[in-house]
């Protein structure tokens, strides 16, 4: 099933053939302002259910907005959030059915690990043993086999980090909601965390959000990435279609390295680096090779063409070697260069 | 190795020292010894060794009064804290420049000397001026009475003497908390209006158990709130104290109360220490 590469219009199409779900998450013109200050200017979105989806964008362009709007926990200006067909902004945040793990976990320094994950179980009066078995079962889930009684604090970063993901499934939640959970992590435990998250979410079939600025997090776990920039959906598939089908100068930009090409009286394109090779002679763009450096199995080249400096890559040993200084031409089969709106 | 080692930090510890030593434990210990003397209506005290002055302090009225302190120094934290907590919790959500405004607003309050705001409470809950008046204007009180010295007056003063205390030693960790773990509550099911019992006051219950004895040490020690707004009934301890060593000249008197009130409250102290450090595991 790969037909969702093609994008989002494509993807409602193959939901509507199969028929059987409604998107289970559905805002629509969706504003919220700060003061002055417009957080997000309309945007509208469907994520399917049993979606996992990122959020992915630099700081200050409303991802985390709209996942607070999702969870309740600010209000929006107007339009519309429906959660299974039920309209969320008229619930307050206390009753929408949600599990949200926040950049700083926001574990309760006062209870243990176990009376944590137990919190909402509790407070909605489940038996004490039917939660204890909850609570061991969920331990389960996230390696955390028989650490209940442990203080938070007393537990390692990516060990919290699975106790704060625990507590958030616990209630079962409608969708659920993760706010650069991982920013915090060395690079190892990070990719760690990424597949756990990954493999639990496949086997609760739970709909995700996950805010994100990290490019490689968003193309690691989402099903679909939707690029935001000042307040504005900028593109949303796929991770390979925004890879190689940019819809706007600033998702081709922002997702990978990308060589922008203008181009008289036409569309510039975007080439990436990997598709481009280079030889000693031939028609086409020539350049001189500005640097070098081999990054393990990859080689990477910086190539001045005229007052630009494109960026070439290879798996080292793939093709012929110069030495920094050689000029040399640039070639793409048509196929690589994806024509960006003007 | 840290680094070559300085005398500096030790020089100025071991001075610190010297001066609790020659300032506090020297006259603790004067205290304790005088305790033992005979009073002498003629020249404050006869050395000797009498248990006689501690007899006293078993003669019911001591015995009330002791308790009575510790009740209203007890009391008066308390309701300190439970006061000062909320606004501390307030202000921290408030702008910049609204919490610079209360903060400096705290530390004027702090910078007025207990008998000035004695006298002002006095003033607001006398008869002919204060509050008494304004209900009478109102309509509220038909024949208005000096709302003051009474236990609810020395009360209000207790409370006013240690409100920007507390505010202020709370505020710094109430600023800077977590905002994110009351809000994890919320989308857990915690109806927003009770989040400030089921996890504020957990969170903070160290800090607020500190605080709280902090205060109540402090009160038990003020002098001029009980003699200005309190009956002769609510007197605490430490009027009492001073009243027999200055004003009936029994020193051995005084410094028995002393020392009993320091036994009291050092055990009430490590009671509670002990209460919480319990709780906490």
């Amino acid at each position: 099933m790969h037909n969702r590469m093609i994008g989002g219009g494509a993807l409602r199409l193959a939901t509507a053939i199969k028929g059987a779900k409604m998107a289970e998450l559905t805002i629509t013109n969706l504003r919220k302002s700060f003061g002055t200050f417009e957080a997000l200017k309309d945007i509208s979105i469907a994520v399917e259910d049993g979606e996992f989806i990122c959020l992915l964008g630099g700081s200050g362009c409303g991802k985390t907005t709209l996942l607070r709007l999702i969870a309740g926990l600010e209000t929006h200006n107007s339009g519309d959030i429906l959660l299974g067909g039920q309209d969320l902004t008229q619930i307050p945040c206390h009753k929408r059915n949600i599990g949200m793990v926040f950049q700083s976990l926001a574990l309760f320094p006062h209870l243990n690990v176990g009376d944590n994950i137990a919190y909402g179980m509790r407070l909605r009066g489940t038996p004490a043993k039917e939660a204890d078995t909850e609570v061991a079962r969920l331990l389960d889930m996230v390696g955390l086999t028989g650490l209940g009684k442990r203080a938070a604090s007393a537990l390692s970063g990516g060990q919290r980090q699975r106790v704060a993901i625990a507590r958030a499934l616990a209630l079962q939640p409608q969708i659920f909601l993760m706010d650069e959970p991982f920013s915090a992590l060395d690079a190892a435990l990070r990719d760690q965390m990424q597949e756990e998250v990954k493999r639990i979410q496949r086997n609760l079939g739970v709909t995700t959000v996950f805010v994100t600025h990290d490019q490689r997090e968003a193309m690691a776990l989402a099903d679909r990435i939707v690029v935001m920039n000042g307040g504005m959906i900028e593109q949303a598939g796929a991770p390979d279609v925004l890879y190689s089908r940019p819809a706007t100068r600033f998702v081709a930009t922002f997702i990978g390295i990308n060589n922008i090409l203008e181009r008289d009286g036409q569309r510039p394109i975007a080439v990436r680096p990997e598709a481009i090779t280079l030889d000693t002679k031939g028609d086409g763009l020539t350049g001189q090779i500005l640097r070098q450096r081999r990054l393990g199995a990859l080689l990477e080249r910086e190539i001045k063409v005229g007052g630009q400096t494109l960026h070439q890559s290879e798996i080292a040993g793939n093709g012929p070697s110069f030495e920094d200084g050689a000029t040399v031409t640039l070639s793409w089969s048509d196929d690589k260069a994806w024509a960006l709106p003007a | 190795m840290i680094g070559p080692r300085t005398y500096g930090p030790r020089l100025i510890g071991g001075l610190a020292f010297g001066v609790l030593a020659v300032f506090f434990v020297i006259p603790l210990i004067f205290m304790i010894v005088v305790s033992f003397y005979q009073p002498d209506p003629m020249g404050f005290y006869k050395v000797d060794f009498v248990w006689e002055n501690y007899g006293k302090f078993f003669s019911s009225f001591y015995y009330t009064v002791s308790f009575r302190s510790l009740y209203s120094a007890a009391l008066g934290a308390v309701l300190v804290v439970a006061l000062a907590f909320p606004l501390v919790l307030f202000v921290s959500d408030l702008s910049r420049r609204m919490q610079l405004f209360w903060i400096i607003l705290l530390l004027s309050l702090m910078c007025l000397s207990e008998v000035i705001i004695g006298f002002a409470w006095l003033i607001l809950m006398s008869e002919s001026a204060g509050l008494p008046r304004l209900l009478e204007w109102v309509g509220l009180w038909k024949n208005p009475r000096s709302l003051s010295p009474s236990f609810g007056a020395m009360m209000i003063g207790l409370v006013f003497l240690g409100f920007s205390i507390v505010s202020l030693i709370l505020y710094p960790s109430v600023s800077r908390r977590d905002r994110n773990i009351e809000e994890a509550a919320v989308t857990l099911g915690t109806p927003p209006a009770l989040v400030f019992y089921k996890i504020l006051i957990p969170t903070f219950r160290t800090s607020l158990v500190s605080v709280t004895l902090t205060m109540f040490v402090y009160l038990l020690g003020v002098f001029v709130m009980p003699t200005m707004l309190g009956r002769p009934k609510d007197w605490t301890m430490t009027v009492i104290i001073s009243d027999k060593a200055l004003g009936d000249a029994n020193l051995p008197l005084g410094a028995a109360l002393a020392v009993v009130m320091l036994i009291v409250t050092v055990l009430v102290l490590i009671v509670s220490a002990l209460l919480t450090r319990r709780r906490a595991t």
